[in-house]
């Protein structure tokens, strides 16, 4: 086993960007083909381990919707921020804050960086060992 | 060993990225899982089967007994050419540098002969540790460092073979001998020594310094 252990890295790397090219694909569609509506924020749903923005919106039927937003920024809402979120017409309950103050397009940069020089450093270890 | 070719760590990569390219543009969990098995087998069969690559030129060979044996072989006979082409300008106003070189090339064969020699006992000790499960550990620590001094005696032979055709080409009797490039090959010699010197290392630090040999009695 010793011969696989640069796949540890490249793994971890490769993971990451994939999560990070999901989220990046999955709010470009939902962007694309969903509906438009400014919302408030209401609160948190919590976990051990995650902590989940809770958004009230209104869709253009009028049917009031209470959707969950991850968490990817520095700065937390405070409760009754004003929010704009993207939503899937279909199923209301698929909503993104796609306009607020405090998005910010650091936290996935950031990400982006460590995963890629993971990444990279797996691929080096890689091409030293089976190259 | 065909299965080997399945285990390709880079195969394995290709399928890996196809499957998280696929899960990443929305595509179900199966699907990308059945994307990422087509690619790695296709990978497989066109790197593995269809277009194998040649092994390196740091790839063990299979038979490594016989080709350190001509290993040495081959480092002796570089040594001893280099010293007949060096031998019309021992006396000229190069004598120093060329004898050098020559002393320098003589030490490398000598050394590669000697890892050879050693070499057979690392084998051995390699063998020996595998039977025991205690030491499995320590055999597949001996066993990299054997592939490591191999490599090292396999690349300071080829660059010793290489040293006679640039002597050569610096200097040919009835030209003008060029200094600055038997200065480069001098310098090329003693980094090529001194990486079996560190072979030599390894191989003490391994099995301990050699027993000094037994002087053979004299014939009555």
């Amino acid at each position: 086993m010793d011969r696989y252990y640069p796949l540890l890295p490249i793994g971890i790397g490769l993971c990451s960007l994939v999560w990070l090219v999901r989220d990046i694909v999955a709010a470009w569609l939902l962007g694309r083909r969903g509906e438009r509506a400014e919302g408030t924020i209401v609160g948190y749903a919590e976990t051990n381990s995650t902590s989940r923005m809770i958004v009230r919106f209104r869709t253009e039927e009028g049917e009031e919707v209470l959707a969950l937003h991850d968490n990817s920024s520095w700065s937390a809402a405070r409760y009754g921020d004003p929010v704009t979120v993207s939503y899937d017409p279909d199923n209301p309950q698929r909503a993104r804050v796609v306009a607020a103050p405090w998005l910010s397009l650091w936290p996935r940069t950031l990400f982006l960086t460590v995963a890629s020089g993971i990444l990279l450093i797996g691929c080096f270890l890689g091409f030293l060992t089976w190259g | 060993m065909q299965l080997r070719k399945f285990a390709n760590p880079w195969c394995l990569l290709c399928g890996a990225v196809a499957g998280g390219l696929a899960w990443a543009v929305t595509l179900p969990v199966w699907a990308a899982f059945v994307i990422a098995v087509i690619i790695w087998l296709t990978a497989v069969l066109v790197f593995g089967f269809l277009f194998p690559t040649a092994p390196s030129e740091t790839e063990l060979p299979a038979d490594p007994v016989a080709v350190d044996a001509g290993c040495a072989r081959r480092a002796h006979a570089a040594a001893v050419s280099l010293q007949d082409v060096a031998a019309p300008f021992l006396e000229g106003p190069l004598g120093d540098r060329v004898s050098r070189i020559v002393w320098r090339a003589g030490e490398i064969a000598a050394s590669i002969d000697h890892l050879v020699r050693r070499s057979q006992e690392l084998s051995a000790l390699v063998h020996n540790l595998a039977q025991h499960p205690h030491s499995r550990g320590r055999a597949r620590y001996v066993e990299s460092r054997h592939a490591e001094i191999r490599r090292r005696m396999y690349a300071a032979t080829r660059d010793l073979e290489a040293a006679v055709p640039r002597f050569l080409a610096t200097a040919s009797p009835g030209a003008a001998p060029d200094v600055a490039a038997l200065d480069r090959l001098a310098t090329d010699l003693e980094n090529i020594g001194y990486g079996v010197d560190i072979g030599e290392s390894m191989v003490t630090e391994i099995l301990g310094p050699e027993p000094p040999r037994t002087p053979q009695a004299p014939a009555n």
